[in-house]
């Protein structure tokens, strides 16, 4: 079967200080990943603030341009399309945000908000959009009646199920989800994360699925990739990065999750230090300084992605 | 023989006035803390547990309309406010969710930490100096004696809860309330928060009140735990006896819609409907219209905090078979 989306070699810089300054710095936001994804399949991309994945999705939806890399969406370039071409692609992937407060105009109404793509893509009459509204609208689980209640009218989960349904309005083939439970309570949470699957099974959605909750990612996603500093430590399917996972970094990240059972408390030291600015990203291996099997070759060799098991793993010394 | 709490909070009412009338965010309180032990209070968002902990220190911009908490044997809502000052950040020290609010981003780090100590403890300029480095040293923060001269937006996030931790700690209190101090921080960084937590309570013997949403925090660090729901505890416990064996509803709701160790495709269970706006009045149990366990009565009785035995607590109609005594 033909992935998808297949990224290749993705760079995002950005140039840092005063355009007249001498020693113009880089933050490495992005640096160097590849990935593909299958059609129907869940891809988690997990990693702490700064690791670089929300700019890796938004670069991949092409909100941003990438200083390097290609990108296939299902087997044509998007870095050589003209702006035409491009509209007709995104139809096809849609992204849902973080912040359901953020993410949905306050002057427009619920019914607004799901067409706008519909009309942005100049699709069906005005009936057939207004019925599409009502459609999806019971589709993720609200009522036909809030197509004309505003945002500030509904609960945080309820904003995020409209956020679904506006990225569903075009039927697309991808959705981009980053951190879409993140905002909201434990038992609201565990309803949109049904909802989600429910749509990717009915729907055969390809979907990648943001969260620093590796809990959360395991959960709703066949691979997962683990970013630690713009780029990809560890991937592998989901169960074995859970379970079994490989990468120093990964290991440290799954512990440091407080589990909701009081009878593992787990001693394990946390990870010492914090993460190192992007702007000044360490030698060799990115993860080095902070890593408990930190060797001398670490500190000059960057490692690169081979198989492990299951699993491809950027370390040395696993 | 049980010694004697160190806070003690009963029917703690806190109204706020809003546009739609009369909101109650806390409605009817009960909490015990003894000295030294970690008690979590968990909750979603509006279940009234900031505001819970904000009128414990007469900070709550609503109105305290009933109950008492008395701490080491003072009711606190009887104190004037020349009183209160005295306590706060000194024997009940506060610790927020976001640690730049609780900073003073004009302010070096050393002169925020030293506030206390010279308004508390009589130090002065130069003592307050050493004593804030000594301070920083016991939260792990690397290069002390440099960083009290830094100013808040020089630290990481991580960081600038460890700064706060460190003020919170200063004067040596007999309770720290700790309002979703990791919250804001990512996983690796909240390990080492909530490590340094639990070191700081063994070292000094304080007692903690942690404010979390988290079950995985509670489940780690807590050595008892009160959930909250609209304003009230609906269930209280030691932490393993509770995860092992929920009484309430609620709390058997939150303990499954949690997606740790569950396998893809195997459905979530969540808790149905949303959580009571503030201002909905409930008649009978709050919980009623999202409970799996409903009955008729659920909805025209409220239920008392039933005494479950072993330290336990419900509020639910459906526990009275097994309940020992009513509330005392």
């Amino acid at each position: 079967m033909n992935p998808l989306l297949e990224v290749q070699g993705l760079i995002k810089y950005y140039p840092v200080g005063s355009r007249f300054s001498a020693q113009r710095r880089t933050l490495r936001a992005v640096d160097g990943i590849d990935l593909t994804v299958q059609p129907g399949e869940t891809l988690g991309l997990v990693g702490e603030s700064g690791c670089g994945k929300s700019t890796t999705v938004r670069l991949i939806m092409r909100l941003l341009e990438p200083t390097a890399g290609r990108i296939l969406f299902d087997g044509q370039d998007m870095s050589s399309m003209s702006s035409a071409q491009l509209k007709v692609v995104r139809r096809r992937m849609q992204i849902v945000f973080q912040d359901p407060f953020a993410s949905l105009n306050p002057r427009k109404t619920a019914g607004r908000i799901i067409a706008d793509p519909l009309a942005i893509h100049r699709i069906g009459s005005a009936a057939e959009r207004r019925s599409r509204v009502q459609d999806l609208l019971e589709r993720v689980g609200l009522d036909r009646t809030h197509a004309e209640r505003y945002p500030h009218e509904f609960s945080g989960g309820q904003r995020q199920r409209i956020s679904i349904a506006r990225a569903l309005a075009c039927s697309p083939q991808l959705i981009v989800a980053d951190e879409p439970v993140s905002a909201l309570d434990v038992s609201i949470q565990a309803q949109v994360l049904n909802l989600l699957q429910e749509l990717q099974r009915d729907l055969a959605l390809t979907m990648i699925f943001i969260s620093h909750d590796l809990s959360v990612v395991q959960y709703v996603s066949d691979r997962i990739a683990v970013m630690y500093l713009g780029k990809i430590v560890e991937l592998g399917p989901s169960q074995a990065i859970y379970y079994h996972p490989q990468h120093p970094y990964t290991r440290s990240l799954l512990s440091a999750i407080p589990l909701p059972d009081p009878t593992r408390r787990e001693a394990i030291p946390p990870l010492e230090s914090e993460l190192p600015s992007p702007m000044n990203v360490p030698s060799g291996c990115r993860f080095h300084p902070r890593c408990p099997l930190a060797t001398e070759r670490c500190r000059h060799e960057s490692p690169e992605l081979r198989p492990v098991g299951t699993t491809l793993v950027a370390c040395h010394n696993v | 023989m049980q010694p004697e709490p160190i806070l003690r909070v009963r029917g703690l009412k806190t109204e706020f006035q809003s546009a739609a009338g009369v909101v109650r965010a806390v409605d009817g309180l009960d909490l015990d803390i003894f000295p030294g032990e970690i008690v979590g209070v968990v909750g979603e968002s509006g279940s009234g547990k900031s505001a819970m902990a904000f009128s414990i220190l007469r900070l709550t911009p609503g109105k305290i309309v009933a109950g008492e908490v008395q701490f080491r044997g003072r009711n606190l809502l009887d104190l004037s406010e020349a009183e209160m000052e005295r306590l706060r950040g000194d024997r009940i020290a506060m610790i927020f969710q976001d640690p730049m609010t609780s900073l003073n981003p004009l302010m070096r780090i050393g002169s925020q930490i030293g506030e206390a100590l010279r308004y508390h403890m009589g130090l002065s300029r130069r003592q307050a100096d050493g004593t804030a480095v000594q301070l920083l040293q016991s939260v792990h923060l690397p290069d002390a004696e440099r960083r009290i001269h830094d100013y808040p937006h020089q630290l990481s996030g991580g960081q600038r809860q460890r700064v706060v931790i460190a003020m919170g700690i200063s004067c040596a209190p007999d309770l720290l309330i700790a309002d979703e101090p990791t919250t804001a921080l990512d996983v690796t960084i909240q390990a080492q928060i909530l490590n340094l937590i639990s070191e700081t309570r063994q070292r000094s013997s304080a007692a903690v009140l942690l404010i979390t949403h988290d079950l995985g925090v509670v489940a780690q660090l807590c050595d008892r735990v009160a959930v909250m729901y609209a304003g009230q505890v609906v269930e209280q416990g030691p932490t393993t006896d509770l995860f092992a064996n929920p009484q309430h509803p609620y709390t058997i709701g939150l303990l499954r819609s949690t997606p740790h160790g569950r396998r893809r495709g195997e459905p979530l269970r969540p808790i149905p409907g949303q959580p009571p706006r503030p201002g909905d009045i409930a008649t009978g149990c709050s919980f009623a219209p999202r409970c799996h366990l409903v009955e008729e009565r659920c909805h025209h009785q409220a239920p008392a905090l039933l005494q479950l035995g072993g330290g336990r607590q419900a509020r639910c109609l459906l526990r009275e078979e097994s309940a020992h005594e009513s509330t005392p």
